[in-house]
Order: structure tokens, then sequence, then C-alpha cells
């Protein structure tokens, strides 16, 4: 499509959010990339000299520490929400469209409604005196404690990405065909069978991407953690407000949170080629 | 009125001269696909057809016409006024698309008003003309209904109702019967073709279905990887191919490797790689040159074996007959060399008892035996 | 599948289902109980909690004048640019389009908690932290992608030969636009604009970063009252959010069967 003013249409388009999005996403980052190589001053909170220091400080055994409970809890709550994806996105691949739609719609809304909300209802049920307890007292159980640990963060954490986990596991299994399965079945396969040897590995792709995704959003966590965790459970997003907005260490947050943004970006990398060869696999397959 | 669209002139009919000549049209994809160069002549009020499989370029070749794609090389005229510059907004001619394009969110009434209210004709004169318009493509009474609301053949009409009622001086057509079965088309075929006439419409028809191309068109282009292979009336296409792709691309053809044995004034000797010989009343230029012999199954004449002086005649055995009704046809095996042929005739004129097996002989007039170059 | 394990799946996808949706049907029914002590299930119904909240300043103004415009504000931009994109992007045949649909739909893919630090470090240098316009910009370039999606999709399934045929006919590209596309686009609009504005309202991470005094966003609030407060208008709070969000995705779905895509 041409234009009248001898520029391509794309071009004036595009130039307007482009210029917008340049200027909010990428320069902001950037920025704070170069910022996180400026020295921390307590007097004027940055010095524009250039130093390695801010990066070095992350190599303490408090951050390092900070590091391997966060990397945890985010490889804890990916196992967990792949666990429990796959039998969600198996039933709504494989379910009637009516049925289909309320089921996204149920596992979307959630998505949609603020954190906050859904952790006060989750610090509701998980407190000593909270509603998990009293239904285990009415049956009675012993009272489970989960208020302020790092379970009650992966139980948040699970429960807020689940849905990024089903989705693109529902793609991936929607685009098995369902009579792969009833040939595995034809042949004599059980369910746990045709489960293990026709629709996981065909799904890997939708899988690794959902972990990719969940693990993304699990290790840059802030509010979960900050409200259901305890005192000794923190994760680098607390790390990254605490510094830049209390301790105004500027710099020092901005080198913890290009650290994240690196750790984000070889996850992603990794995500995408790990995805395209379980793609590759799957059409081999054929 | 916008200054920039062409006024109605007159009563009804051509607003301008219809002429529509291209020159060295050439559209060259960034792929290596080119369309071209293709230089055409149309006449005012003529039925032109362009046809081909699909990838032969005619679409292309439409839609540079229409606007919709920018020529790489060459001019496009239109009443002797060069358009190929113009946007397609601009160009006056009229498009009727293969799926119909409807407005699905407009009735059909506002459908078919749509370019006159773009002209701002008056409320009163859109109402007659839309009126008037949707009587002659036969749907009268459906200018409330939408497009979701009406058969495919009515859209069909519809769309072309649309295209009509600006009275283009050219109308484009892009296989808009494709879409339809079978009688539907036949049927909407001879519809258009009246309409044409009617209304004596300058319109290039694209098809890839030669048997359409054949009932519809003035004049018929075959076109191949782009390159227009020949023009002529259904008539030069059909009898007169000019060379094997044509031949064999619009209706059936026999065809028999061949050599050239000897030439004189009545034409050419030719012996076919099996060992029959072949009389042809076409000339050819050089000595020994491989050949290609072709003629149509249904110049194929089957005779009673008392005949026994005929050109081209000779002994065959009937190695399959499918009987289709109005025509039978036969699968034939030259005794002498041993090659196949196919015949066709119509099935009332047959001799009682033919079957498989059977001996029959065949015979070829010179005429129809067309020789082309190559192996 | 077996009946069997078919049931099995089912009580199983259930029970996972109600891990998800429990705490929210906790909020909401916690909400309505008077007793103000987080009773599940609520012991006297009441909507003193609600009262509370519209009475109570930092509660309704963070609701009424500071998400609810920023939200407005978000919704109208983004479904203005992300139209500019959509269109680009399905309509233009351009070297390099695949790398500018990842352009513009990357901010879907970065943790929001790097664009909130980044944000606050560049409102900070040139003075322009804690503002309500500042706010919108951020949540714009998050909500720009799910429109851009949208109305991608949208476009998609729209014929470009009407826009051909509305042309052929004698109306100029933009009129051909606004005649044969634009009025098919509806529903992907509406639902663009939509999405826009519940991202905008429910963000937290962004907000946290950027809010100043007097630009406090909902989620912002009750945030800092979990921290340290016990007052059950969060939970009154909570629900107006849930019915808002839960509500207008709804209403999307019966309308126009959409739910936003990632």
């Amino acid at each position: 499509m041409a234009s009248r003013f001898h520029l391509p249409l794309w071009v004036i388009l595009l130039a307007l959010p482009g210029l917008y999005l340049l200027g909010l996403f990428l320069a902001p980052i950037l920025y704070m990339l170069m910022f996180s190589f400026w020295q921390y001053s307590q007097i004027d909170i940055v010095v524009r000299a250039f130093t390695f220091e801010n990066y070095l400080a992350l190599l303490s055994p408090y951050y390092l520490r900070l590091f391997g409970r966060t990397f945890s809890i985010g490889l804890t709550t990916t196992l967990v929400a792949a666990f429990l994806a796959f039998p969600v996105a198996y039933f709504i691949a494989r379910a009637r469209p009516a049925i289909k739609s309320l089921a996204i719609f149920l596992i979307m809304t959630p998505l949609m409604i603020s954190t906050v909300v859904r952790v006060f209802g989750l610090a509701l049920i998980l407190q000593r005196d909270g509603v998990l307890n009293q239904f285990l007292a009415l049956i009675g159980l012993p009272a489970i404690l989960l208020a302020r640990t790092q379970s009650a963060i992966v139980i948040g954490l699970v429960q807020m990405l689940l849905p990024l986990m089903v989705l693109p596991l529902v793609s991936a299994i929607e685009r098995i065909s369902p009579s792969i399965e009833e040939a595995a079945r034809n042949l004599g396969a059980n369910s746990a069978r045709v489960f293990a040897t026709v629709v996981f590995p065909l799904a890997l792709p939708g899988l690794v991407s959902g972990c990719v995704l969940v693990y993304t959003l699990s290790i840059s966590a802030l509010v979960i953690p900050a409200l259901l965790g305890g005192a000794g459970d923190r994760m680098i997003g607390q790390q990254i407000y605490d510094q830049m907005l209390v301790a105004l260490n500027w710099p020092s947050s901005a080198a913890l949170s290009t650290v994240l943004a690196v750790f984000t970006i070889i996850f992603a990398i990794l995500g995408l080629s790990l995805t395209a060869r379980a793609a590759k696999l799957r059409e081999a397959g054929r | 009125m916008p200054a920039h669209l062409p006024e109605r002139v007159g009563r009804r009919g051509m607003s301008q001269p219809a002429a529509l000549r291209l020159v060295d049209v050439t559209k060259r994809y960034p792929a290596g696909y080119t369309v071209g160069p293709v230089s055409l002549e149309i006449g005012k009020g003529e039925f032109f057809s362009l046809l081909g499989e699909s990838g032969s370029g005619k679409t292309t070749l439409l839609r540079c016409i229409a606007g919709f794609e920018t020529l790489t090389a060459g001019t496009i005229a239109l009443g002797g006024e060069p358009i190929h510059t113009r946007p397609p907004h601009l160009r006056n001619v009229g498009l009727v698309f293969q799926n119909y394009a409807l407005f699905p969110h407009r009735t059909v009434y506002e459908n078919v008003a749509y370019g006159l209210k773009l002209r701002k004709r008056p409320p009163a004169e859109i109402a007659e003309r839309v009126g008037r318009i949707l009587e002659m493509v036969g749907m009268p009474d459906l200018g409330g209904r939408y497009p979701s609301q009406i058969s495919g053949g009515q859209q069909q009409r519809v769309a072309i109702a649309r295209s009509l009622i600006l009275e283009p001086p050219l109308v484009l057509f892009d296989e808009p019967l494709s879409n339809l079965d079978a009688k539907l088309r036949v049927q909407l075929r001879f519809e258009l073709r009246a309409l044409q006439r009617r209304l004596g419409m300058t319109c290039i028809f694209v098809t890839h279905d030669q048997s359409e191309a054949l009932a519809l068109s003035d004049r018929i282009a075959v076109l191949a990887k782009g390159q227009v292979v020949q023009v002529g009336s259904p008539t030069d296409i059909y009898q007169r191919p000019n060379s094997l792709f044509v031949a064999e691309f619009v209706g059936s053809s026999n065809r028999l490797p061949a050599t050239l044995e000897h030439a004189d004034q009545d034409g050419s000797h030719v012996r076919t790689l099996g060992g029959l010989a072949l009389q042809s009343s076409a000339r050819t230029q050089a000595d020994t040159v491989q050949l290609v012999a072709m003629f149509r199954p249904e110049e194929v004449e089957i005779l009673p074996s008392s005949v026994t002086e005929a050109p081209n005649r000779f002994a065959c055995e009937i190695a399959d007959l499918t009987y289709l009704g109005e025509d039978t046809h036969l699968q034939l095996i030259a005794r002498a060399s041993g090659e196949r042929l196919l015949a066709t005739f119509k099935s009332h004129r047959r001799w009682a008892g033919l079957a498989a097996g059977d001996e029959v002989v065949a015979a070829i007039d010179p005429a129809a035996v067309r020789l082309f170059g190559g192996p | 599948m077996t009946p069997a394990a078919r049931r099995i799946l089912l009580a199983v996808v259930i029970a996972i289902y109600a891990l998800i949706l429990a705490p929210i049907v906790v909020v909401v029914a916690v909400s309505f109980d008077g007793s103000g002590r987080y009773a599940f299930p609520p012991t006297q119904l009441s909507l003193h909690w609600f009262q509370e909240f519209f009475q109570s300043a930092p509660y309704f103004n963070s609701f009424m004048y500071v998400s609810l415009p920023i939200g407005l504000i978000v919704a109208v931009v983004a479904t203005f640019l992300g139209m500019l994109v959509a269109t680009a992007l399905t309509r233009c045949r351009f070297l390099g389009r695949q790398t500018a649909e990842i352009y513009f739909t990357a901010p879907l893919f970065v943790p929001d908690i790097l664009l909130a630090a980044a944000l606050y470090l560049a409102y900070s240098t040139i003075g322009m932290k804690g503002s309500l316009l500042s706010i919108a910009a951020g949540h714009l370039v998050i909500a720009l992608p799910y429109v851009v999606r949208t109305l991608m999709a949208g476009m998609a399934g729209i014929d470009p030969r009407l826009e051909e045929a509305a042309q052929n006919l004698g109306a100029s590209p933009l009129r051909a636009f606004a005649h044969a596309t634009f009025p098919l686009l509806q529903s992907s609009i509406v639902s663009g604009a939509a999405f826009a504005f519940i991202v905008s309202f429910s963000d937290i991470n962004l907000s946290l970063f950027l809010s100043g005094p007097g630009t406090t966003t909902l989620p912002v609030h009750i945030f800092s009252q979990l921290e340290f407060q016990d007052d059950p208008t969060i939970a009154a709070a909570s629900t107006l959010q849930i019915l808002l969000v839960g509500g207008m995705l709804f209403v999307l779905q019966r309308l126009f069967q959409r739910t936003p895509a990632r």
C-alpha cells in the first residue's frame, strides 16, 4: 500500500507507536543499564563515575543466598505449575466448545484481577486462623501453619501463574490430532501410557514455552513474596524495590535489575531453542 | 460532484471510447516470478477472456488493469488515456471479485448504491438506478436483505450489479463463477453473456475453465507461466492452436510423435514412431525434423469396413468403449503401429454392437492432422 | 478415554480450578461479613464495608481520582496506538515486519518489575515522578501489546478484498478503510480498549514504583493496607475490583466471544 506523502504507509503508521515504545520502554531500560555502572553516594544518590562495584556487591554471601533462594522458589513453582497444568490443559483442549470457553474464561479472569486482591484472599485462607485451618479443625486435623513461609510463596506464585502455563499447553495439545491417541489406544496402550508416549512428547513445545514464562515471572515476583513470605524469604524483586525506593541506592538496584534482565533473556533464548528442538521432534514423528 | 471521478454522459452505454490497450505490460515480483511482457488490444463491446491455469498470471494481469498491482514496465490505456499511473479508485473500471466481496454489514441495496453514493448522486436517482439494475440481474425484491441472507448465486448477481450500475467503460471479472455449483455456473454464464450483449459492455473475463471461455468469449488469450501464448477467437484457439500447449489445454487431443517423410504441394507425409503413415495438409519447413502430429478425438472418423478408400485410413482394435449417454468414447489401438488413440462420436451414430475387442476402421481428414515442432 | 479415567480427570481439574478460584471466592464472601473478623463463611450479611469504602477518602479517591482516570486514558490512547500498529502489521507488506511485530509485543515478555524500576529512574531524572500522566504512560507500555494482539486477530479475519472493492467503486484508500473495514472492527476495538483498561486498573508492580502522594492507585492502596493494617474495608475494595474486572470480562465474553490473548 502506497501513500500520498512519498513515505511508505507502514512508516507513517508505526512512527508514533514506535517512538513511544522507544522513549518509554527501550530508552528507560538502557538508561537503567547505564545507571548500574555509576557510583552510589549517600549524599547525591549517584555520582556519574564508571564503576563495577554495584555488580561486585552482588557476589556477596547475602546476595548469593538471595539468588539461590529466588531461583529455587522459581524452580519449585515451575515444576508444580507444570504438573498441575497438564490435566487442566488436556481437559480444556479436548472439551466441547461450550465447556471450553467457560473453562478458559474461568482461568483467564483471575489473571486479570489484581495480584493484591488474590494474595489477600490467599492470606485469608492460609492464616493461622484462616479458612484452611478452620476447615481442618472442622474435620479434626491439626492446623497447618503456612502463613509467612516459602511454601506460601510457592502456592501464591503457582496460583497466579498457572493460567500462563495452561494456555500454551492448550494450544500444543489442540494440535495433537485425537486420532493419534486413539491409534495408541487401539494398539493396547492405557491412559497413562498414552499420556507418557503420545501426549507428553508432542505437547513438549507448549510445555517449554509455558515453563520459561512461568519461571521468568516467578523469579521477578515482588508482591507475592512481600505479602506471603517471612522476613527470611526475600526474593530478588523485593530487594530491587527496597534498594530503589527505601535505601535509595539506585545504582545497586539498577545492577540487580540488569542481572535479572540478563537471566530473563538467557532463559528466553534457552526456551526458544528448546521449543524449536521439541517442535522438530514433533515434526519428525509425523 | 468530485471532480476526479468520471461523469456519466448520455442515458446509457459507454461514456468513453472503451478500447483497452496493454503495451508490454510487465509485473515482476521480488521472488522471481514475472508476468509479461503482455501486449493486447481489446475492442469496444468485446467479451475477452484470459484463460489459463492458476499461476499463469491471468489474475495478476487483471489486478494490474484494476490498479491493485503496480506495473514494473509497460503502459495501460483505456479509451486512449493512460491509466496505469492512476490509483485504483480513479480508474473507473469495474471489478467483480471471485468471492464477490460484498460488504457484509450493508444491505444489498446499500452495496449496489455504494458507488453512486460516493459520486454524490441524488437519492431519487440512486433509488431508480438501483431498482433498474437489480431487475436487470434478476433480483428485483432483495434490496433489503444482507449478503449473509442470500445464496451464492444471488450474491454474485449483486456483485455484478454493484459494478455495472456505474456503467464503467470496462468491466473485469475475476473467475466470478468458480465458486458456484455446475448447474448454476452454466445458467449464470448465459445470463452474463446476455447482459453483456444487451448493455454492449466491454469486459475481460478471467477463468481457468476452457469450456466457459469458449462459450462466452469473442476472443480468448491463453496464458501460461506469465506469458500470452495465443490470442484468437474460440474457433481459432480450438481449431488452429499455435502450439501443442494450447492444443492440449483447450479441448482434448491425440498426440503422436512423428518424423517427416516428405512434403509436397498437398501437404506433408509423416510417419509416427510406431510406423503409422499419416497425411497432413499442413506445410512444414525443414526436412528431417522431429514433429508431433495432433488431432482431436472427435476428428477420428469410425468407418464401416466396407469403405476402403479414405485418407489416413487405418485398422484399429477397440481397447475400451465408454458410453457416456450423448457421446461414446473409444480407446483404439492402431493395428499397424500399436499406438493408442482416443476417438469420440455422438452415440446415436454408432453402428450396432460395437464392443471392446472389435476391429474397426478409423480415418482422419488431413486438414485435421496438425503438426507441431518438437519431440 | 475410559469413563473412569475421564471421571478422575474431571475431579482433578475441578480441584485445581478450586485452588485458583478459592481466594477470589473467599474475598468476595468475606467482604459481606458484618462482624469484621473475616469470617468465612460470613456470619452476618452486611454491606457495611462497602459503605466504608465509599466513605473512606483514601480508598475512594484512589479508585475514583486515580485508578479510574488512568485506566480510561490508557484505554483510549492504547486503542488508538494499537489501531495504527495493527493496521501496519496486517495490511502492509514490508521488510522486517516480523521484527516489528516482536518489537510491539515485547513488553508482554519482559517482567514488569524491570520496566517499573527503569521508569522510576527515568522519571526521577527528569523530574516527572508520581504524576497521573507518568503512571498512565507506564501502563500504556504494558497495555499496548494486548490491544495490538486483539486488533490484529480482528483484522486478520476481515477480507482485504472488501477494501479493494470499495476502492474499485471509487473510494479513496482512507475512505475504503473507513467504509469497508472499520465497521467490522468495532467488536475488536471495544475488546482491545477493555483489556487495556483492565491491565491498567489491575497493575500493581508499575504502580508501586511510580505512585506518589495523591496518586496512589487502588491496588497500591490495598497493598499498603495489607502490609500494615487489618481493616475489612480491604475486602470490600477487593470485591469491587473483582466485580469491575470480572464483570467487564464476562460481558466481553458474552458479546464478542473474546478472551485476552497473550
